[in-house]
């Protein structure tokens, strides 16, 4: 897509869930949370992934960083542009045993074990509840200190070190560190998990709805925190949520999900500005605005998102569409180039 | 406008827990006209949801209501709700004043159909109205007997006996037949897709937006006069969110209810409302138009509630400092501690809520 270098790269990224039925478990249907999605995350950028709930963002953004195992389709995290040339050039003549060893080397799909492990240092992730991610059993100074043991990054006297920096960076003192997470406010706990997040020194931070169970007033604390973080520590987010308004604020680029595939890709401005695909334009159109002098058309989608166990076929989105066309019902767009950076997935715009 | 439908009058609210008493309502002040729209914003914990949840007398213990009045006018007659016995009270819910939740699922009986959840309303508020309509039907002459016998004395003990044993107690079935299709008609009404299929489901079978139109269905079922929303749309979908506004509103048109909506979420207020209350820390800071408040904001906490929505290109503004708790609440005004125009008189006496023009009423020293 784009020419920027891309820290994390997914290509038709696919993750479906098994159904089980019968006295033997047997796979009887699967559930297409993520269904060939392909983006490219460029370094030092923060992507806002929207969508409603249930359209597989969590799931999409679980399988990139690895922490569920992908059905079919590859990763590659900061991996060289000439490799990445390299591996596509080689994908066409097929069975090509250097295709498999560099898959092997590159393709984060692939890991397993101890090179999984390694790979996660440089990728974390923050849930969106922070009463339920952090263990309530743990003190602070625990909680934030655990990944430097499991990833072998620090000891003793270092790590207690390390984790006051990290937790001074969040907005955390020293008397925090010997408390439980119940003892903290809703906006602190989410530091605490930032904080552990961050204490590896990732490259990539996955945030899954970080600010959705606070108030107005933590969120723009919380917000802050991000945008600070990100230029100090040189930090590239995906930030999920389904909350529009938050996305505009904070992401540089914004890919629109629906039911497991990526429907429209913009810069943040552009989307905004100008949607193009019907269901964006049908979500944009019903943020509530607080402004109560402004009055517009809104489009009110009908019936809910319909089950990913069996997608409609076609677009997936005809049977709620607006302009609805034959076509729609038999062939699956593709994704495709309008120009300035702005992809989207729909017949209208198929010359 | 028009009267006042509902007034509270200096209302306290203490939650006596094992920290401390929870001074949560602090002489709250609120009236509410008929046919308004009024919205109630503010953050969590500041007593949003209690304040529905008294001006229907269920608090849930260790709350108590200690002092106040709640004035609320029912058929041209004032009435004051703090006063009544349960009996009254269960007779006004649901009748005159309804409530729809916040989490539709935890407010739906899992063990329950829709059908039954919803015909619960019917059975409590206008038993003798389906009794009389059974009795046009073509009945054996016993259901006849038993039937007029519920309308002359519904408590009899003969009654209690025989609704008990089994096949003679089928009569039952012809009572809720009648009241079958008048809650598919209320289904209709929420503009659930096919009623009919609806009806016998349990709320796991629901999706989030359908599950809150039958919530919404059992609130409405008796057209209330006084509809209290509790954030009805905050666990959905801006998509299913947008559906159910619109459902309130246009229900609002046809039926001509009051709602009080409680929310955080400004956007739905500056859409929903006509005026606008903001609570902070149990007590109504500022009462003001939709459009004056937006326009002209005067209390400090509104103006920074204000400054914290996200606006694209600008920087984050958010409040300094923590709600504080309401165990020992700050003396004077509660909002001192985070104020940046704090003054000397703040810390000590507590500001009263002053008319400053007919549409704007504010709780500050500053005016």
């Amino acid at each position: 897509m784009s020419k920027v270098s891309a820290l994390i790269e997914t290509e038709a990224l696919k993750k479906y869930y098994p159904i089980t039925g019968g006295i033997l478990r047997r796979r009887v249907g699967e559930v297409r949370a993520v269904d060939g999605v392909s983006l490219n995350i460029p370094k030092k950028k923060c992507f806002g992934l929207v969508g409603e709930s249930g359209c597989g963002k969590t799931t999409f953004a679980k399988t990139m960083i690895r922490l569920l195992k992908p059905n079919s389709g590859h990763i590659y995290f900061d991996v060289p542009e000439d490799i990445k040339e390299e591996i596509a050039k080689l994908e066409q003549s097929k069975n090509s045993p250097k295709l498999k060893k560099l898959r092997a080397q590159y393709d984060l799909a692939t890991f397993r074990g101890k090179k999984l492990k390694s790979m996660r240092r440089k990728m974390q992730i923050v849930y969106q509840d922070p009463t339920r991610s952090l263990n309530p059993r743990m003190l602070v100074k625990d909680i934030v200190g655990e990944p430097l043991i499991v990833q072998k990054l620090a000891k003793g006297t270092e790590r207690r070190k390390k984790t006051l920096e990290i937790l001074g960076k969040v907005g955390l003192t020293e008397k925090h560190m010997y408390r439980y997470p119940h003892e903290f406010s809703g906006g602190q706990r989410q530091r605490i998990a930032i904080a552990r997040a961050l204490v590896t020194n990732p490259e990539f931070v996955v945030l899954d709805e970080p600010t959705s169970s606070v108030d107005v007033s933590v969120r723009s604390q919380l917000l802050n925190l991000f945008q600070d973080l990100r230029k100090e520590l040189g930090l590239t987010y995906l930030f999920i949520s389904h909350d529009l308004s938050i996305v505009e604020c904070i992401a540089d680029q914004v890919a629109v999900m629906y039911l497991g595939k990526i429907v429209e890709l913009a810069e943040t401005t552009e989307l905004y500005k100008n949607p193009l695909h019907p269901y964006s334009l049908a979500l944009f159109s019903s943020i509530p605005i607080p402004d109560p002098a402004v009055k517009r058309k809104r489009i009110e989608l009908k019936g809910e998102v319909p089950s990913p166990v069996n997608p409609p076929t076609g677009c997936r989105f005809h049977p709620r569409c607006s302009e609805v066309m034959e076509l729609c019902r038999k062939e699956e767009p593709e994704l495709i180039d309008m120009g300035n950076g702005h992809f989207v997935a729909c017949h209208l715009f198929h010359k | 406008m028009s009267k006042n439908l509902l007034t509270i009058e200096d209302v306290i609210l203490r939650f006596y827990t094992y920290e401390g008493i929870v001074e949560a309502l602090d002489k709250l002040n609120l009236k509410i006209k008929d046919g308004e729209t009024l919205g109630v914003v503010g953050e969590t914990g500041c007593g949003k949801t209690v304040t529905g949840l008294s001006t229907l007398v269920l608090v849930p213990p260790p709350g108590k209501i200690e002092g106040g009045h709640i004035l609320f006018d029912k058929k041209g007659k004032t009435v004051d709700l703090l006063s009544q016995d349960e009996a009254f009270l269960r007779d006004i819910r649901g009748e005159d004043i309804s409530m729809v939740f916040q989490d539709p699922r935890s407010a739906l009986n899992p063990v329950y159909t829709v059908r039954e959840q919803i015909s619960e309303v019917f059975l409590h508020h206008r038993r003798r109205e389906f009794i009389e309509q059974v009795l046009k039907c073509p009945l054996t002459g016993f259901e006849r007997k038993i039937y007029e016998k519920m309308l002359e004395n519904p408590e009899s003990f003969t009654l209690k006996v025989i609704s008990k044993i089994p096949i003679i107690n089928r009569y039952k079935r012809k009572l809720k037949d009648e009241i079958s299709s008048e809650v598919i008609r209320v289904l209709k009404e929420m503009q659930i897709p096919d009623p009919e299929r609806v009806v016998d489901m349990y709320p796991h079978e629901l999706s989030g937006g359908m599950a809150q139109r039958v919530v919404i269905a059992i609130a409405l079922a008796c057209n209330p006069k006084l509809l209290i929303a509790d954030e009805p749309t905050t666990n959905l979908d801006v998509t299913i969110q947008l559906q159910i506004l619109n459902l309130i509103r246009e229900l609002k048109r046809k039926f001509g209810s009051t709602i009080e909506y409680i929310t955080h979420d400004l956007g739905v207020v500056a859409e929903m409302c006509d005026r606008v209350a903001v609570m902070y820390a149990g007590n109504i800071v500022e009462i003001a138009d939709v459009m004056e408040l937006f326009k002209n904001p005067l209390h400090p906490y509104t103006k920074a509630l204000l400054e914290s929505i996200p606006r694209p290109g600008k920087e984050f503004k958010s409040i300094e400092g923590t709600v504080p708790s309401l165990i020992n609440p700050p003396k004077g005004c509660r909002f001192h501690e985070r104020c940046p125009y704090a003054m000397e008189i703040c810390t000590k006496e507590k500001p009263v809520l002053k008319e400053i023009t007919k549409k704007h009423s504010i709780q500050c020293h500053l005016y």
